[in-house]
């Protein structure tokens, strides 16, 4: 993971969960000096439609794509007076799957981090976006920033890191990351339950966080049964600016139905998350 | 007649050229060759050649200068460096000249060549705010002079870089007649970058201590911001120099590239075992048990630690894994909580490109136990970690330095000290560590004594 953020992409539906996204996105590239890229993908399904229905009904898409393009070079000329460093607003059009083209994107150009607007109330757009933010997290190892509303808050003062069952590298990096630039206090937060474990990995956890920075750290027990909520409940007592999630099954939302629909804490919060995959990443060289 | 003296470290393949060059000039009657504990042949073929050897009792340029001029039978001297092979052939007689038609005391040999980087961005300027009398001089830095032995025996000679300047300015204040002699053109090697820092340390401090002490009431604010803007200027031209490097990997030395750790085996030889493990218990703050550690090794000379560091193994694949690693374009660094004058020698014996550690004080050739702390461990308010002295801000600086992203870094480490040095760098590495956190915190982990599985990571 990369210790700055130099590049930040921003997919664009063209709707107004967009705005969302294009701003917190705006807010992190003046404080990093960044760039940001809106990426519109075409997806593969429409573009079999609208082939199909070019055969019986003189349609060409190419006015889609065109349409597309103009779209982007507006919202580019909206949000540019915004940008006040070094930074760039780039624009890109890709045809396909929209997570193989995000990933090959996010890997080409090297993104540090995904900002994805959430819909509020919309069931399919919910699922969908839930299973493209738990593959980008997991294939792409950027961490992925889902905004739910406007707000008007363009810090992050106070930063709550969940610990579930291991010590969560990755997300105590960009926790330490964003907590060096904001100048907030870092809330780690576990579960009372197993307290032994639960107690020795919060605990490693506050040890590591430690070592690398030197950055306030609060440690807190919740009760409760479901990491998730705990933690929502939580943030929203103290007023937190951000939460920092992974995609594994202890950031569902508890609830057979949130169980079918696949809601992430993103989903249940009005305050911003970042998902961070695990730390896949770990290689052990034994004695060979 | 004249007495010719070369210091000499390591020069085997130029020694005896040099000898026999100086014999040629027939008001020689005298070569002392000071040979500085070489590990090569360099005295046996300067006492083939005709010389006379002294073997230096400690290490460094100026005590070796002071040595030859002890044993010298001559009242006129002429000191050359040991590495330039050819010399223009009237070398001698126009660095004599002047002495012997009784125009000047001390001369100053000038040759062609281009201006040097320390000469230009450090020397000049300081030399023009504290001792404008002196900016004459094309080449302040050089080593080939000639004086009177009586002018020469009344001076106290700077060690490694600050030496040279260190004479011209003793000269300057001694009222001696001074005057610089051009010898002709000279293939000189140039210093490698990463002398250079350690060149410019050495001969701002020689030139700095001498005004202080001509005339303390000098050395006012403005100057030193005039020195900080000569800093800044020599930063900047290194930056610029350095810029093709674009990633780094970054080794600790104790217990990593060395089975075993320095302070360690010192404390074993001289016998501080308990001592050492008593402050290890007592002091929590890493500063001050740095500080505190640098006082048992009072007394010792530069020798006595130079062989102890000989007795170390290296782990048997550093030097084969490093110079794989700089042939796919890495930088190889090696930052330490150990002292420079061992790192370096680790440094050079691995090929790593630089190091960063603590510095030793020595007068005449012994440890005085003071530790001098690079400013590049301290925190700034852009320090990554924050913390007030770590590793992370060395790693910071080398980043800066030779500009390279933190993210294009890779570090190997092996104890809790490089926890936060591992988990801030663009890829962290723990080596044979018995510290869970350091491996919970590194991307990768290597449990047997090679660094062979870096090259696939790297």
């Amino acid at each position: 993971m990369s210790t700055d953020l130099h590049n930040i992409l921003v997919p664009v539906h063209f709707s107004s969960r967009d705005k969302w996204a294009i701003a917190k996105a705006i807010e992190l590239a003046n404080t990093f000096q960044c760039n940001i890229h809106l990426v519109h993908i075409v997806t593969s399904s429409s573009i079999l439609f609208k082939e199909l229905a070019s055969n019986f009904f003189l349609y060409d898409n190419t006015a889609d794509l065109t349409n597309a393009r103009r779209q982007l070079v507006d919202l580019r000329n909206q949000y540019r007076q915004h940008l006040c460093g070094k930074g760039k607003i780039e624009i890109s059009i890709l045809k396909g799957n929209p997570s193989t083209q995000l990933t090959d994107y996010i890997e080409q150009f090297e993104m540090d981090m995904v900002v994805m607007g959430l819909a509020r109330f919309n069931l399919f757009h919910r699922i969908l976006s839930s299973v493209t933010i738990s593959r980008l997290a997991r294939k792409t190892v950027v961490p992925v920033l889902t905004i739910r509303s406007t707000g008007l808050v363009s810090h992050f003062k106070k930063i709550v890191l969940p610990v579930g069952g291991e010590i969560p590298l990755r997300r105590i990096k960009m926790a330490t990351m964003l907590a060096r630039t904001y100048k907030s206090t870092v809330y780690l937060v576990g579960l009372r339950g197993n307290e032994n474990v639960a107690e020795q990995i919060l605990n490693n956890t506050l040890d590591v966080l430690q070592s690398i920075s030197t950055i306030p750290v609060q440690c807190f027990w919740l009760e409760g049964k479901n990491l998730a909520k705990s933690t929502l409940d939580f943030s929203k007592r103290i007023n937190a600016d951000l939460i920092l999630a992974n995609p594994l099954k202890e950031f569902h939302m508890p609830g057979w139905w949130s169980r079918i629909t696949r809601k992430l804490l993103s989903y249940g919060s009005s305050i911003p998350v970042i998902t961070v995959d695990k730390n896949t990443e770990n290689i052990t060289v034994s004695g060979e | 007649m004249i007495t010719v003296i070369i210091p000499a470290l390591n020069e085997e393949k130029t020694i005896a050229a040099v000898v026999k060059f100086c014999f040629q000039n027939p008001l020689v009657d005298e070569v002392i060759v000071v040979d500085d504990n070489s590990e090569d042949h360099t005295a046996a073929f300067a006492k083939e050649a005709g010389a006379t050897v002294i073997i230096s009792k400690t290490r460094g340029k100026g005590i070796s200068m002071k040595d030859g001029i002890q044993h010298s039978n001559n009242e006129l001297i002429v000191f050359l460096d040991a590495d330039i092979d050819p010399y223009p052939e009237e070398t001698i007689t126009h660095l004599v000249e002047p002495l012997l038609l009784n125009e000047a005391d001390f001369v100053k040999g000038a040759f062609a060549r281009n201006a040097g980087r320390v000469t230009e961005l450090v020397a000049k300027p300081l030399l023009n705010i504290f001792f404008p009398g002196i900016t004459r001089f094309s080449q302040p830095l050089s080593g080939m002079i000639a004086g009177r032995k009586n002018f020469f025996s009344r001076i106290d000679f700077f060690n490694d870089y600050g030496v040279d300047i260190g004479i011209l300015l003793d000269m300057y204040l001694m009222q001696a007649r001074i005057k610089e002699v051009n010898i002709g053109y000279i293939v000189n090697k140039s210093k490698p970058w990463e002398a250079l820092g350690k060149m410019s340390s050495e001969v701002s401090k020689a030139i700095i201590i001498k005004a202080q002490s001509y005339n303390p009431a000098e050395v006012t604010e403005a100057e030193i911001h005039s020195i900080e803007a000569i800093n800044r200027e020599m930063n900047k031209t290194l930056r610029e120099q350095l810029s093709g490097f674009h990633k780094m990997v970054i080794f600790d030395m104790d217990d990593t590239l060395w089975k075993g750790r320095f302070i360690d085996k010192c404390a074993k030889a001289f016998g501080f075992t308990a001592q050492l493990e008593d402050l290890r218990y007592a002091e929590k703050d890493s500063l001050i048990l740095t500080k505190r550690i640098a006082i048992l090794l009072k007394g010792r000379s530069i020798d006595e630690l130079l062989q102890i560091a000989g007795s170390i193994e290296l782990i048997e694949d550093a030097k084969n894994v490093i110079s794989e690693l700089k042939k796919k374009g890495y930088l190889v660094g090696i930052i330490s909580n150990s002292y420079s004058l061992i790192t370096n020698y680790v440094k050079q014996n691995t090929g790593a490109s630089f190091s960063l550690a603590n510095t030793l004080e020595f007068f005449e050739g012994k440890a005085t136990g003071e530790v001098n702390i690079p400013s590049c461990f301290f925190g700034s308010p852009d320090s990554i970690c924050g913390h007030a002295y770590c590793k992370t801000n060395a790693l910071q600086f080398a980043c800066e330095k030779y500009n390279v992203q933190t993210s294009n870094t890779i570090v190997v480490g092996d104890s809790a000290d490089d926890r936060c040095i591992v988990g801030n760098a663009g890829k962290g590495v723990s080596f044979c560590t018995k510290d869970i956190l350091l491996s919970t915190i590194a991307m990768k982990r290597i449990e047997e004594h090679s660094f062979q599985s870096l090259l696939s990571f790297a």
